[in-house]
C-alpha cells in the first residue's frame, strides 16, 4: 500500500467517524514539537470537536508527513481506534509486535504537554497517542486526544521497506524522488547557509510582529509567529548555539501562551 | 475462606511505574480490611502494564462480607497516591494512565466499589492484541489462571523468570553472551504482559566497518534489543521479545531485523560523519553545550576537569601529565558529534574510538576508553593510570559541583553515590591523592558556591567512614581514630584503619590509647609556639620529651612509606612516660609561663599521634575519660 492509499483510507475512516477533514492552515512551518493551528486552537474550550488534518512536518534533513487527529472529548475507546486505523492503513497486527510505550509528549515552544503513548511496531515508531493536558499553558477542559500517525513509519511498516525515499508515494512516483531534495536543501541551509547572527535579528522582527497582531486580536496570524520562533529554534539547534535556541523557545513559549489567552477571550465573548 | 481480588485496569503504564504501585495497592488494601477488623491472609502485590491488584488470601468469617469490604475500602481505593498522574476525560479523575476497568471480587461476589468513574464488576481484560474476549471471572482465586488462559502473566516476577531463562537458552544454543545489564532484562519483562522471545540475525554486511561498540549501542537504542556476542567480540545475532504469542510464522522477526539495519545504517551515516572532523576540533562546541547540570556549559566542565586532573597528577606521582591532560580535554568532545546526540549510550565510547582513528597516543585512547567503561556504577575499574586519574578527576568534580547546589544533580542520595565511586576508585587503585586538598587548590574553579564548600568536605569524609565500616568490615571507633588523621585521603585512611585494627586488642596498644586520651584530656587549650626543652622541671617532662624526639622522625618517615603498622609501634613506647606525666606533671598551681611550655609540649606529643589517628576516640580511650 503506498503513502498516498494511506492517506485516502485515513481520510475515508476519519470522515465516517465524524472529523472535519482540514487542510493545513500553518502559515510557519510545523516542525515535529508544534502543531497546526487547526489543531492548537481547536483543543483549547469546551467546545466539542474532532478534526483531521494532514501535515508536512519539516526539521533540518527531514521532511516527514503526519496524519494528525484531534478528538475532544477523548472517547474512551481512543487507543482501540488509533489501533485500528493502523490495521485500515495496512499493518496486520498479529503478524507484528505491537508496542504502546508510555511517553509524555511536550512541546517547550508551545507550552503544550501531554501524557500518552509512543506507537511501535516492530521497534520501529508509527505513531504517537497522547492526551492533551496543556495547550498554551492553559489547562485542556476537557483533554483532547491527539493521534499523530507517522506516514512514513506506518508505510515502512506496511511495505516493509528499508528506506524513506523507497517508499512509494502514490502513482509509481517514489518518496524520494518527491522529497529527496527538499530535505537535502532544508538540511544544507540549517547547517551550512543560514545566517545565525540575521537569524537572530529576525526572531526579534518575528516577536514585534506577532505582538502586534495580538494587540489587535488576532491569534492565528501571532499563532504564526510563535511556529516561526519554533523553526528558529530548530535551526539554532541544529548550530549548538543554545543561548539563541532558549531565546526562540522562551520567545515563542510567550506568544503561544498569549495565543491560546486571546483565542479563549474570544470565544467566550462570542 | 474467600480470597479478595482488587485489580485497576488501566491503559499502559509506565513500567517502572506499575509494579509500586501494585505493592501500594495491596498495602492500602491490607491496611483497610484490618482498619474494619476483618481477618485475612497475606496480600499479594501483581501488576502488568496494563493491571495492578491486590491479591488478599483467606478474609474469615462474617466480616468477608461483599457489603462488609466494600464499607472497609471505602475511600482506600481513591486515596492511592499515583506517580504521572493525568487527566483523560472531564470527569476530573486522575491516574497515572486512563482507569478503563475495576474488578473487586470477594470469593465469587461482586464487591461495589468504583474508581476514576469506573464501578466495580467481574471483567478482566485480557492481553490487548492477543487475549480474545473479555474474561467472566467467577472467583478471585481464578485469577491468575484465568490471565494466563487470556495470554498475560501476571506476576512480575514469573515474567522476568521467564526472560532470564529465555536469554540463558538462546546464549547457551548460539554460544554468544548478551551484552546486556540486568535492568535490561528487568524492563523486557516488565514492559511486557507476556514477554515472548524472538531471536533475530544480524548479518555482517548490516554494519560494515562499524565498532562494535557502535553496533550495540544502536542495537540497546532505547532498550528494544540485546545484542548477543560471539567470544571473539563479534555481534552476530540479538535477542528481542515481542508481547504475546511466538512468533510462529517470523513475520515479527523480520520486523526486529529491519529495524535493526535501519538503526545500523543510521548509525553508520552518523559515525562517519563524525570522522570528517578530529575529535580535538569537537571541543570548541563544548562552549555552547551545556552540561548534565545544566548549569554550566560542557566545556567549563571541560576545563574544570583538566585543572583537576592536573593537581591529583602532581599530588599522586601518577599518570603523565601530559598524556593525563590530552585526555581530559577530549573526554566530552564526542558529546559535540551527532552519533552520541542520537545515541548517548555511546558518549565516551564514540570519543575512544574517534580518538584511535586520529593517531592520538594509546594512553590517551585507552584512558577514554576507560573513563566510558567505567560511567556508573559496579563497572570495571580503569586499568591504566591516566584512565584512574580521569575517573578521579571527572568523579571529584561532579561531587564537588552536585554538592555545592551548582547542578540541578543537589540530591543527597546520588552525590553519596558518586562520592562512594570516586573513593572506591582512589582506594582500589591505590591512589595517594588528598580529594580535599586537590579541590582546595582549584578551589577558584568553584568559587561561585563556595558558601556550601563545608558541605563538600562533609560529604566526602563522611562517605569514606561509611565505607570503611561497610564495605571493609572496620569498627566505627577504629574508622573514627584513623579518620582523626585526615579524610581526605580515603587510600591513606584506609591503611591506618586497617593498622589500628590490626593493633586493637593487644595490651600494649590499648594502654597506649588509653594514656593518650588522658593527656589528651589535660592537654586541651594548649597555646601556639612551641615547648622550650631548657624549661622543664623535672624528670617526668624530660622522659616524655625524650621519648617524644626518638619517635617522632621514625613515626614520619614511616608514615610516608604508609607503614602505619610500623608507625604505630614506634609510638608504643611514649605510653609510660605519658601515664607518668598525666600522674605526676602538675599543670596547675603554676606560674603560666610553666603551664604553657608544659601545655605545648603535650600539644607536640598529641600531633604526632594524631599523625597515625586519634586514638582518643577509641572505646578504650573514652572509658578513661
Amino acid at each position: 500500500m503506498d503513502v498516498q492509499e494511506i492517506v485516502l483510507r485515513l481520510h475515508s475512516a476519519w470522515q465516517g467517524y465524524g472529523c472535519v477533514l482540514l487542510s493545513p492552515r500553518a502559515q510557519a512551518p510545523v516542525g515535529p514539537a508544534t502543531i497546526d493551528p487547526c489543531l492548537f486552537f481547536s483543543a483549547l474550550g469546551p467546545v466539542p470537536c474532532r478534526v483531521a488534518c494532514l501535515e508536512t512536518v519539516l526539521a533540518p534533513g527531514e521532511i516527514a508527513h503526519r496524519y494528525r487527529v484531534l478528538l475532544k472529548p477523548a472517547p474512551p475507546d481512543g487507543l482501540e481506534r488509533f489501533l485500528a486505523m493502523l490495521r485500515t492503513a495496512g499493518i496486520d497486527l498479529d503478524g507484528h509486535d505491537v508496542r504502546l510505550l508510555p511517553e509524555d509528549w511536550t512541546s517547550r515552544v508551545l507550552d503544550t504537554r501531554g501524557a500518552g503513548w509512543r506507537v511501535d511496531v516492530d521497534a520501529s515508531t508509527v505513531g504517537r497517542f497522547t492526551y492533551l493536558q496543556e495547550v498554551g499553558g492553559v489547562a485542556t477542559e476537557p483533554p483532547s486526544a491527539l493521534l499523530d500517525f507517522d506516514l512514513g513509519g506506518i508505510a515502512l511498516a506496511a511495505q516493509g521497506g528499508e528506506s524513506i525515499d523507497a517508499l512509494t508515494w502514490g502513482g509509481g512516483v517514489a518518496h524520494g524522488d518527491l522529497f529527496a531534495s527538499a530535505s537535502a536543501e532544508e538540511a544544507r541551509y540549517a547547517h551550512d547557509v543560514a545566517d545565525v547572527a540575521r537569524l537572530a535579528r529576525l526572531l526579534g522582527l518575528v516577536e514585534e510582529e506577532a505582538r502586534a497582531a495580538l494587540a489587535a486580536g488576532l491569534s492565528l496570524p501571532a499563532y504564526a509567529g510563535a511556529l516561526s520562533c519554533a523553526h528558529l529554534a530548530t535551526v539554532f539547534r541544529t548550530r549548538a548555539l543554545v543561548r539563541e535556541e532558549e531565546r526562540s523557545v522562551a520567545c515563542g513559549r510567550d506568544l503561544a501562551r498569549a495565543c491560546a489567552r486571546a483565542y479563549l477571550a474570544r470565544e467566550t465573548h462570542r | 475462606m474467600k480470597d479478595l481480588l482488587v485489580e485497576i485496569g488501566a491503559e499502559e503504564m509506565p513500567h517502572d511505574v506499575a509494579p509500586m504501585l501494585a505493592l501500594t495497592l495491596a498495602s492500602s488494601v491490607e491496611r483497610a480490611l484490618d482498619r474494619a477488623g476483618i481477618r485475612h491472609g497475606h496480600a499479594e502485590a501483581l501488576s502488568t502494564p496494563r493491571r495492578v491488584a491486590a491479591l488478599v488470601r483467606d478474609l474469615a468469617g462474617t466480616g468477608a462480607a461483599p457489603e462488609t469490604v466494600s464499607l472497609a475500602l471505602g475511600e482506600t481505593l481513591a486515596s492511592i497516591p499515583a506517580e504521572r498522574r493525568m487527566r483523560w476525560d472531564a470527569s476530573g479523575a486522575v491516574f497515572v494512565r486512563p482507569i478503563r476497568s475495576l474488578v473487586c471480587l470477594c470469593g465469587e461476589e461482586v464487591v461495589p466499589v468504583a474508581l476514576g468513574g469506573v464501578p466495580s464488576s467481574r471483567e478482566v481484560r485480557p492481553h490487548r492484541l492477543a487475549g480474545g474476549e473479555t474474561i467472566n471471572l467467577t472467583r478471585a482465586a481464578d485469577y491468575e489462571a484465568a490471565l494466563a488462559q487470556a495470554g498475560v502473566t501476571a506476576r512480575a516476577e514469573s515474567r522476568l523468570a521467564a526472560v532470564r531463562k529465555a536469554l540463558e537458552g538462546i546464549e547457551h544454543d548460539t554460544g554468544t553472551r548478551a551484552m546486556a545489564e540486568d535492568r535490561d532484562l528487568a524492563a523486557h519483562a516488565a514492559g511486557a504482559e507476556h514477554p515472548c522471545p524472538v531471536l533475530c540475525d544480524l548479518p555482517a554486511e548490516a554494519a560494515p566497518h562499524l565498532p562494535v561498540e557502535v553496533v550495540a549501542a544502536a542495537l540497546r537504542d532505547g532498550g528494544t534489543f540485546l545484542p548477543l556476542a560471539l567470544p571473539d567480540g563479534r555481534i552476530v545475532k540479538f535477542l528481542a521479545f515481542r508481547d504475546g504469542p511466538p512468533d510462529v510464522a517470523g513475520s515479527i522477526r523480520a520486523g526486529f531485523e529491519r529495524a535493526a539495519r535501519l538503526r545500523l545504517r543510521e548509525a553508520h551515516a552518523l559515525f562517519e560523519k563524525g570522522r570528517v572532523h578530529p575529535l580535538a576540533e569537537r571541543v570548541r562546541d563544548l562552549r555552547d553545550l551545556l552540561d548534565d547540570s545544566h548549569v554550566g556549559t560542557l566545556w567549563e566542565k571541560t576545563t574544570r576537569v583538566r585543572r583537576v586532573a592536573g593537581e591529583i597528577v602532581a599530588r599522586s606521582r601518577r599518570g603523565e601529565s601530559g598524556l593525563v591532560d590530552r585526555a581530559a580535554f577530549l573526554y566530552l568532545a564526542d558529546r559535540a558529534t551527532d552519533l552520541v546526540r542520537r545515541f548517548p549510550r555511546l558518549s565516551g565510547v564514540a570519543g575512544a574510538t574517534y580518538a584511535k582513528l586520529g593517531g592520538e597516543p594509546e594512553e590517551v585512547v585507552a584512558a577514554l576508553r576507560e573513563a566510558a567503561q567505567t560511567r556508573g556504577s559496579g563497572r570495571p575499574l580503569p586499568q591504566s593510570d591516566a584512565g584512574a586519574v580521569l575517573c578521579l578527576a571527572d568523579g571529584l568534580d561532579n561531587v564537588a559541583w552536585g554538592a555545592l547546589g551548582a547542578g540541578e544533580n543537589g540530591d543527597r542520595e546520588s552525590l553519596s553515590a558518586q562520592a562512594d565511586a570516586l573513593i572506591r576508585l582512589a582506594v582500589d587503585r591505590r591512589l595517594d591523592v588528598d580529594l580535599v586538598e586537590v579541590l582546595e587548590s582549584v578551589g577558584e574553579l568553584y568559587a561561585p558556591a563556595r558558601a556550601g564548600w563545608v558541605d563538600v568536605v562533609a560529604l566526602l569524609s563522611g562517605r569514606v567512614s561509611a565505607l570503611l565500616c561497610e564495605e571493609r568490615g572496620l569498627r566505627e571507633d577504629v574508622v573514627a581514630a584513623a579518620m582523626g588523621a585526615g579524610a581526605g585521603n580515603p587510600f591513606r585512611a584506609l591503611g591506618r584503619a586497617e593498622a589500628i585494627a590490626g593493633w586493637r586488642g593487644r595490651l600494649e596498644f590499648d594502654a597506649l590509647a588509653a594514656a593518650f586520651a588522658r593527656l589528651r584530656r589535660v592537654g586541651a587549650g594548649a597555646p601556639e609556639g612551641a615547648f622550650d626543652a631548657a624549661a622543664f622541671e623535672g624528670e617526668a617532662e624530660r622522659a616524655l620529651w625524650r621519648e617524644y624526639l626518638k619517635a617522632e622522625g621514625p613515626v614520619r618517615d614511616l608514615l610516608a612509606a604508609r607503614n602505619y603498622g610500623g608507625a604505630i609501634a614506634c609510638l608504643l613506647p611514649l605510653r609510660v612516660p605519658i601515664e607518668t606525666y598525666v600522674e605526676r606533671v602538675p599543670l596547675a598551681g603554676i606560674g603560666e609561663a610553666s603551664r604553657a611550655n608544659r601545655l605545648r609540649l603535650i600539644a607536640s606529643v598529641v600531633r604526632l599521634v594524631v599523625c597515625v589517628g586519634d586514638l582518643s576516640t577509641l572505646a578504650g580511650g573514652r572509658e578513661e575519660r
